[in-house]
């Protein structure tokens, strides 16, 4: 009996020590693929723009990059309180609904919402034009209230609200700007129209955030200022570019 | 839980959410039923013709469309035509632009193939002495179909044909799946305003089970002044 405390206290003492090594490291959870934020290149490693940004992060504050740890996007939440890692880097917009569970860094990026059209569309003259949003989206939210002269059309998918533009039966459609690039197919007539969208932040939000577990206070301040670092030096921009040809900076 | 289902059903907008949904759940359903219903007539009678140039071709129509999803016909029909080159310069695009043109076709087309095939089943099982009592009257085909075949047949399809109307306003549902903004279409906008999957879509059902019940007591009521000869007593 008293051997095998011993043994699964040694054990326990071992086990610590090997967390304790990888202490330097943070490992990040993410839910990949989401392209052209995370996915898999061609030799199996991860890449993507929130993958280059993290390691960006993490190399400002350990000198290492991140150890990523891939996790479906409903299991991220629990794996995180789970201790499977330490901080979610995965696209997720900050709202009040996860503020309860978790704990935001200041936010890394935003997209724009964009208007897609083949007939070159106006966003200012948009009295009985038909314009398809995705049903319930913030899009949808935001056409209803502002362009109240138009006529909206709610799709369930992108796919066949695509569909619909392409054949002409919508005049434009309003999307996540990424989404709407890339949809359009090569040599398409569609293409963006009139200026990205942002504002009110009452509608589009906060933008993405890395997530904490609420005790890590000290682990979110201190990749809050490293981003704010790396928006600084122009790292950032670095990246940004050779992923987007518009900007999603916030 | 109690809370947002007080805040869901104490706005207004709910409600008139839910009525515009069911006023275009009733009329697109109302319209498919009579139009097909009146093609179904005549296709029923030539359904029930002994040439065979005549029969086939009805029931390779009939046979397509009982023998495919309904949704993979509206489908076929509101995206399928618009992939059609050219199509966007005919006087066709002026209704197959809106959402509500396909839709009625294929409702329609459906249930006429349905509604045909219930009236012939009813026309051929007229009793035979009816008609040799007919004949024996010196009556033609004409005047046999118009006195004595189709008045019987179609108060023998009253219950086939009730189950046909009860089926035709569910089927009605894949309607939101093309931008209409029928029933279902309400009962997924609350669910997506408010994340609230049982509160919307419980309402949704409740409302197709009033219209039911609504379909179901005008029917019990043809039937009864319609049938009551073949009621068990």
């Amino acid at each position: 009996m008293k051997k095998l405390l011993i043994m699964a206290a040694s054990l326990l003492v071992l086990a610590n020590t090997a967390n304790a090594k990888n202490k330097d490291v943070i490992r990040a959870g993410v839910d990949a693929p989401y392209p052209p934020f995370e996915y898999k290149a061609p030799d199996g490693s991860l890449t993507g723009f929130e993958i280059e940004l993290g390691n960006e992060v993490c190399k400002e504050i350990t000198g290492k990059d991140c150890e990523w740890v891939v996790q479906a996007w409903d299991g991220l939440i629990p794996g995180l309180l789970a201790r499977k890692y330490d901080m979610i880097f995965s696209s997720m917009s900050i709202n009040d609904e996860r503020k309860k569970r978790v704990l935001f860094s200041n936010s890394y990026y935003t997209t724009p919402s964009a208007y897609f059209s083949a007939t070159n569309f106006d966003p200012t003259a948009s009295k009985g034009k038909r314009i398809g949003v995705q049903r319930a989206t913030i899009q949808d939210t935001y056409i209803t209230e502002f362009l109240t002269d138009a006529e909206v059309v709610r799709y369930t998918t992108a796919d066949d609200m695509a569909l619909d533009l392409e054949s002409g039966r919508l005049d434009a459609m309003f999307v996540d700007a990424p989404v709407g690039m890339g949809i359009i197919k090569e040599g398409s007539k569609i293409v963006q129209v009139g200026e990205l969208v942002k504002e009110p932040v009452r509608i589009f939000g906060n933008g993405v955030g890395a997530a904490f577990r609420k005790r890590d206070a000290k682990l979110e301040a201190q990749v809050s200022a490293a981003l704010e670092t790396i928006k600084k030096n122009g790292k950032y921009d670095d990246i940004m570019k050779r992923y987007f040809d518009f900007d999603i900076k916030i | 839980m109690f809370e947002s289902t007080l805040e869901i059903f104490s706005n207004p907008d709910t409600y008139q959410t839910y009525w515009d949904g069911t006023v275009v759940t009733i009329q697109m359903v109302f319209l498919s039923l009579l139009i097909g219903g009146v093609i179904a007539i005549p296709l029923a009678i030539l359904r029930t013709s002994k040439n065979r140039w005549i029969n086939t071709p009805i029931w390779t129509f009939t046979y397509l469309f009982r023998g495919t999803p309904l949704l993979v016909q509206l489908y076929m029909i509101y995206y399928g035509v618009a992939l059609v080159e050219g199509i966007q310069q005919t006087f066709w695009w002026v209704i197959l632009k809106e959402a509500f043109y396909p839709c009625l076709i294929a409702f329609t087309l459906n249930t006429a193939a349905y509604t045909t095939e219930i009236f012939r089943g009813t026309i051929e099982t007229t009793p035979r002495g009816e008609i040799e009592a007919a004949k024996a009257y010196g009556m033609n085909w004409g005047k046999r179909m118009q006195r004595i075949i189709l008045p019987s047949a179609f108060r023998r399809a009253i219950p086939a044909y009730s189950n046909e109307v009860i089926f035709m306003l569910h089927a009605s549902a894949i309607a939101s799946t093309v931008t209409i903004a029928d029933l279902l279409n309400a009962g997924r906008l609350i669910y997506a305003r408010y994340y609230a999957p049982f509160d919307g879509f419980i309402f949704a059902g409740i409302i197709y089970l009033c219209l039911t019940f609504g379909i179901l007591a005008v029917f019990k009521q043809l039937e009864r002044r319609m049938l009551g000869h073949l009621q068990p007593r």
